[in-house]
C-alpha cells in the first residue's frame, strides 16, 4: 500500500507541475499597452474609448477600428475583426484581447465593462411619476 | 413597519437557535431533537411564506421595491415576470434559500429514520443561518428610496414602471435553467450532510447506502441544469457558444465533476468496503465546492472576466461567503481528523485486473479534470505577486488538458464495464470483447478516412470514443430486457462518448463565413444558397422594444430552411446598439447557425465622420484638409426653407497655406427627428458637400461628431439600401452534443432505487459479464 501512495503522490505532483506550466504558457496576461508592445503573445489590456478620435466599422472586411487609452494614458488604434459591439458607446471600459502588429493593436476579442446594469441610477423618466396614492409599505 | 425585512431577521435568529439546539441534542433525549425539529418546521414555513410574498410583490408590479423596479416592468409576460424572482443577486439568494430549506425539510424524515437527525439537521440549520445572514445584508426588500439614495426620492415613492429585464435574459430558458440548477446545487448538500453524520457516528458503510440514491438524483438534476444552461448559451450570443469555460460555468462544473467521481467511488466501497476515507473526502468536497462556486460568482472577484457574473456584491457579502465556505470546510475536515484513527483499514487488494482498480483510476482522471478547472478558474484571484501579473486562463488551456484526459477515461471505461470485481481472467476477458474491438476499429478507420483526420490526438480520440461506444452500447442493448435498472452505467458512458464525438465533429469540421446580403439577392456560401427576404417587426405590442426578425432562406439540394436572426432594440440601453440573437436550424446531421453581425445603410458616396477640431484629408482630394470647427445652433441660422430648423457646421478647408471657412447647413425636422442634407458647392473638383448626419454624444454634447458626404450630383440619394451582414455557420453533428447530455443525465437517473441497509452484506457478487 505504501508504494502505491508514493507512486500516486509522485504522479500527482508531476501532473500539477505540468498543468501549472501549461497554464502559464497559455494564459492571458492582464497588462497595459506598453508591455503589450514588447510581447509577442496575446494579452489583455483594459482601456477606455477615445471619443475624440474616429471610429469606423468596415462592412466589407467586417472590421471595427477605434482608439483606446489604457490606465497609463497610452493611446492606440485598435483593430477588431468583428462588428461594433452593442453598448459600445456606454461602456465604462473595455478589456481587449490581442497583440500588437506594428503600431496597431489587433484584437480578437472585446469584453465590455458596462455600468453594472445601471445600478445606482434610475431612469430619468421613472423619477417624475407623481405617486399620489403611494402604497404604504407594510 | 417593514414586516418583510423583520421576517428575514426573525428567520435568521430561528436558524441560529435551531443550529444550537441540534448541536446540543446530539446523543441526548429525543425531546431536544423534537424541539429543534419544530424550529426547523417554522423556518421552512417562514421561508416558503417570505418567498411567496416576494413573488407576490413582483407579480403585482410593486415598483417601490428596488429589486422589482430594477429587474421587471409591465411589458413582461407572466412567465418572464415570475423568473425575475432570481434575475438579480438578492432574488437568486432567496431562491437558493428556499431550495435549501426545502431540501432540509425533505431529508428530515430520512435523517430521523437512520438516527442522523442531529448532525444532518444541525448542518441544514447552519446553512440557513448563513443564507439569512446574506439576505439581511443583501435584502430583496430594499425600498427604492433607500437603494437609490442619491436621487433623494420621497418615502413611499412608486415609479410608474420598472426598468425591465436585461434582454439577454429575456428568454424562456430563464424560467427553466436557474431553478433546476439551484435545485441541483441545493441537493448536493445531501452527500455532505449524510457523510458527516455517518463519520461522527462512526458508521462507515451505512451512510453510503442511504446517500446513494440522493447523490445520484442530485448529480442527475444538477447535470440537467448545466446542460440546459449550455443549450441556452448556444441559442444566445452572449455566452460564447455552448461551453466557453467561463468562470461561472466552471464554478458549476467543479462540484458536478466531484459528484460524478463520488458516485463511482461509492459503488466501489459498496462492493469492496474500500475507499472509506476517499468517499468522505469527496462527499465533503461536493458541497464545499458548491460554496466555493458561490463565492467566486457572487463576491465579485471575477466580475472582470466573466459574462455571467453579478455586479460587485460588496465587501460584507464577500466575507460572509468566505466564512460560510471556511466553516463547512473546517467542520468537515476537523471531524475527519478526529475520527481518522477509527476508520477501519480495509486491506483491499486492488488487483490490476479488477473492476475496482479501473474505476478508481477513472475517478482519479475525473478529479484531474476538476483540478485543471479549479486552476484555470481561480487563477484571476491569485494575487499578482505570486505569478508576476494577473493571468487569466484561456479555453486553449482547458482543451489542451481535458482532451487527453477524456481519451484516457474513455479507454479505461471501455474495459472496466467488462471486468469483474476483485479479479478477472485475462483470457476470457479478451475473448468476450474481441468482436467489439474489431467493430470499433473498423468504424474508426472508416470515420478517419471519410473525415480525413490526420491529427494523431484526434485519431486516438476517435478510436477511444468508438471503443467505449461499442462496448457500452453492446451491454446496453444486451441488458435492456433482462436488467433494465442496471443500464445506468452504460447509458451514462454512451452519453459521454456521443458528446465527445459531437465535440470532435465540431472541432474538425465546423465552418463559418461572413456574408454581406442585399435584400432579395441570393448568394452562394459554402455550398448553400442564402437569400435575405426581408425583415419583420415582432412583439409590436411591447412598448419597451423594437424587435426585428430578419427572414433568411437557406437552400441546398432542393431542401430549404428559413432562419430568423434578430436585432432587438431595447429601452434597456436607451435603444442604442441592438441586442443580436442567432437564427438556428437544429437537425441531426448538421446545424445551420446565422449570427446577425450588422445592419446598416450602404452609403454609396465618400464620407468623413468628423470630430471637432480634428483634421481629416478630403477623400476626394487628399491635398485638402477639412476641420470641423464648431456647431451653429438653430437660432443663429435664420429660416429653414424646408420649414424645420437649420443646423450649421462650421468647417475649415485648408491646402498648404490657404485656408477657407464655410458653414454647411442641414435641415432638422423636429417631428420626425430626421436630418436632411442640403448640398452645397465645395468648389473642389466639381464636388458638392452635405452635412448628412450628427453622431450625438449624450454624455458630452460638444464631443458629438458631424458626418459629411461628397458627391458630384445635385441631390443624390446617399442612403442607399439596407445591407445585412451575417456570419453563416455550419455545425456538423451538433446534435450529438445534446444527445450526449441527455444520455449522461439518464445514466444517473436510471439506477436510483430505495436504499438497502444491510450491516453484514458480503462483497457484491456483481460479476455479470
Amino acid at each position: 500500500m505504501k508504494k502505491r501512495y508514493i507512486i500516486g503522490i509522485a504522479a500527482a505532483v508531476v501532473f500539477l507541475v505540468m498543468a501549472l506550466l501549461s497554464f502559464d504558457k497559455t494564459s492571458l496576461e492582464y497588462t497595459d499597452f506598453s508591455n503589450a508592445q514588447k510581447k509577442d503573445k496575446k494579452v489583455q489590456v483594459k482601456c477606455y474609448w477615445v471619443k475624440e478620435k474616429p471610429n469606423d466599422y468596415d462592412t466589407d472586411n467586417n472590421t471595427f477600428t477605434f482608439f483606446g487609452k489604457d490606465d497609463n494614458g497610452k493611446v492606440t488604434r485598435i483593430i477588431y475583426s468583428g462588428a461594433k459591439p452593442e453598448n459600445f458607446e456606454i461602456a465604462l471600459s473595455f478589456v481587449v484581447t490581442g497583440k500588437y502588429e506594428g503600431e496597431d493593436f489587433v484584437a480578437s476579442d472585446i469584453l465590455m465593462k458596462c455600468p453594472s446594469k445601471y445600478e445606482g441610477k434610475m431612469n430619468e423618466a421613472d423619477k417624475h411619476y407623481e405617486a399620489n396614492n403611494a402604497k404604504k409599505s407594510i | 413597519m417593514k414586516y418583510d425585512v423583520i421576517t428575514i431577521y426573525i428567520l435568521f435568529f430561528l436558524s441560529l437557535i435551531a443550529t444550537i439546539l441540534y448541536i446540543v441534542s446530539y446523543k441526548r433525549e429525543n425531546r431536544v431533537k423534537d424541539l429543534a425539529g419544530m424550529f426547523y418546521w417554522l423556518i421552512t414555513l417562514g421561508t416558503v411564506g417570505i418567498s411567496a410574498y416576494f413573488l407576490i410583490i413582483i407579480m403585482n408590479h410593486d415598483f417601490q421595491y428596488a429589486y422589482v423596479y430594477s429587474y421587471s416592468n409591465t411589458e413582461l409576460s407572466q412567465m418572464m415576470l415570475m423568473s425575475t424572482f432570481y434575475a438579480g443577486q438578492e432574488g437568486s439568494i432567496m431562491l437558493w434559500t428556499l431550495m435549501l430549506a426545502l431540501t432540509g425539510f425533505i431529508v428530515m424524515p430520512y435523517a430521523k429514520k437512520y438516527n442522523y437527525e442531529s448532525v444532518v439537521m444541525g448542518l441544514y440549520s447552519l446553512i440557513m443561518t448563513f443564507l439569512f445572514m446574506l439576505l439581511i445584508v443583501k435584502s430583496p426588500f430594499e425600498r427604492i428610496w433607500e437603494a437609490f439614495s442619491a436621487e433623494n426620492l420621497p418615502v413611499g415613492f412608486m415609479p410608474e414602471n420598472g426598468r425591465g429585464l436585461n434582454p439577454v435574459l429575456e428568454n424562456y430558458w430563464m424560467a427553466i435553467h436557474p431553478p433546476i440548477l439551484f435545485a441541483g446545487y441545493s441537493l448536493l448538500s445531501i452527500p455532505f450532510t449524510f457523510a458527516l453524520a455517518g463519520l461522527i457516528k462512526k458508521e462507515f458503510h451505512n451512510w453510503i447506502n442511504i446517500a446513494t440514491p440522493w447523490t445520484l438524483f442530485s448529480t442527475a438534476l444538477f447535470g440537467l441544469g448545466i446542460s440546459l444552461g449550455s443549450f441556452w448559451a448556444y441559442e444566445s450570443l452572449s455566452f460564447g457558444g455552448f461551453w466557453a469555460w467561463d468562470p461561472v460555468e466552471n464554478a458549476s462544473f467543479l462540484p458536478w465533476l466531484v459528484a460524478v467521481a463520488l458516485v463511482h467511488t461509492m459503488k466501489v466501497q459498496k462492493a469492496t468496503k474500500g475507499l472509506v476515507k476517499t468517499n468522505y473526502i469527496l462527499a465533503f468536497f461536493t458541497f464545499t465546492l458548491v460554496l466555493y462556486a458561490t463565492f467566486l460568482t457572487r463576491s465579485g472577484v471575477l466580475s472582470d472576466s466573466s459574462v455571467h457574473s453579478f455586479a460587485e456584491a460588496g465587501e460584507t457579502v464577500h466575507y460572509i461567503l468566505l466564512l460560510f465556505l471556511l466553516s463547512f470546510l473546517g467542520i468537515a475536515f476537523t471531524f475527519l481528523l478526529v475520527r481518522l484513527k477509527d476508520i477501519p483499514k480495509v486491506k483491499v487488494n486492488f488487483n490490476a485486473t479488477s473492476r475496482e482498480f479501473y474505476l478508481s483510476l477513472g475517478t482519479l482522471l475525473v478529479l484531474a479534470i476538476a483540478v485543471i478547472t479549479i486552476i484555470g478558474t481561480s487563477a484571476p484571484i491569485i494575487p499578482s505577486f505570486l505569478f508576476g501579473e494577473i493571468k487569466a486562463a484561456t479555453p486553449e488551456f482547458y482543451n489542451e488538458w481535458t482532451l487527453p484526459i477524456v481519451i484516457l477515461i474513455m479507454l479505461l471505461n471501455s474495459f472496466s464495464v467488462y471486468l469483474n470485481w476483485r479479479k478477472t481472467e485475462i483470457g476470457s476477458f479478451f475473448g468476450k470483447i474481441t468482436i467489439q474491438i474489431i467493430i470499433a476499429a473498423l468504424l474508426s478507420i472508416a470515420i478517419i478516412i471519410l473525415a480525413g483526420i490526420s491529427d494523431f490526438k484526434m485519431i486516438v480520440l476517435v478510436f477511444s470514443a468508438l471503443l467505449s461506444l461499442v462496448l457500452n452500447g453492446w451491454l446496453f442493448i444486451k441488458k435492456i430486457k433482462s436488467k433494465p435498472k442496471g443500464l445506468g452505467a452504460y447509458a451514462g458512458h454512451l452519453g459521454l462518448t456521443l458528446f465527445m464525438l459531437g465535440v470532435l465533429s465540431l472541432a474538425l469540421n465546423a465552418r463559418k463565413e461572413v456574408v454581406v446580403l442585399d435584400q432579395n439577392q441570393t448568394k452562394k456560401v459554402m455550398g448553400y444558397d442564402i437569400t435575405w427576404i426581408g425583415k419583420e417587426q415582432v412583439q409590436i405590442e411591447k412598448k419597451d422594444r423594437q424587435k426585428f426578425e430578419y427572414v433568411i432562406n437557406v437552400a441546398k439540394d432542393g431542401a430549404t430552411w428559413t432562419l430568423r436572426p434578430i436585432f432587438l432594440y431595447s429601452a434597456f440601453n436607451n435603444f442604442e446598439a441592438p441586442f443580436p440573437e442567432p437564427g438556428i436550424n437544429n437537425s441531426l446531421i448538421s446545424d445551420l447557425y446565422i449570427v446577425p453581425v450588422n445592419i446598416g445603410s450602404k452609403i454609396n458616396v465618400p464620407t468623413i465622420t468628423a470630430s471637432k477640431l480634428v483634421p481629416y484629408p478630403l477623400p476626394i482630394d487628399s491635398s485638402y484638409t477639412l476641420k470641423y470647427k464648431a456647431f451653429k445652433m438653430p437660432e443663429q441660422n435664420g429660416n429653414d426653407p424646408h420649414g424645420g430648423m437649420l443646423l450649421g457646421a462650421i468647417i475649415e478647408l485648408s491646402k498648404g497655406d490657404s485656408v477657407r471657412t464655410d458653414t454647411i447647413f442641414a435641415s432638422f425636422d423636429p417631428n420626425s427627428q430626421g436630418l436632411m442634407a442640403m448640398w452645397t458647392d465645395l468648389g473642389i473638383g466639381g464636388y458638392k458637400i452635405a452635412f448628412y448626419n450628427l453622431v450625438i454624444d449624450r454624455e458630452n454634447m460638444s464631443n458629438s461628431q458631424v458626418e459629411f458626404a461628397f458627391s458630384k450630383e445635385d441631390n443624390p440619394d446617399i442612403q442607399g439600401t439596407e445591407q445585412l451582414v451575417i456570419e453563416f455557420n455550419i455545425k456538423p453533428f451538433m446534435s450529438l452534443v445534446w444527445l450526449g447530455f441527455i444520455l449522461m443525465i439518464a445514466g444517473f437517473f436510471i439506477p436510483i432505487r430505495k436504499p438497502v441497509i444491510a450491516e453484514n452484506k458480503p462483497v457484491a457478487q456483481e460479476n455479470e459479464n
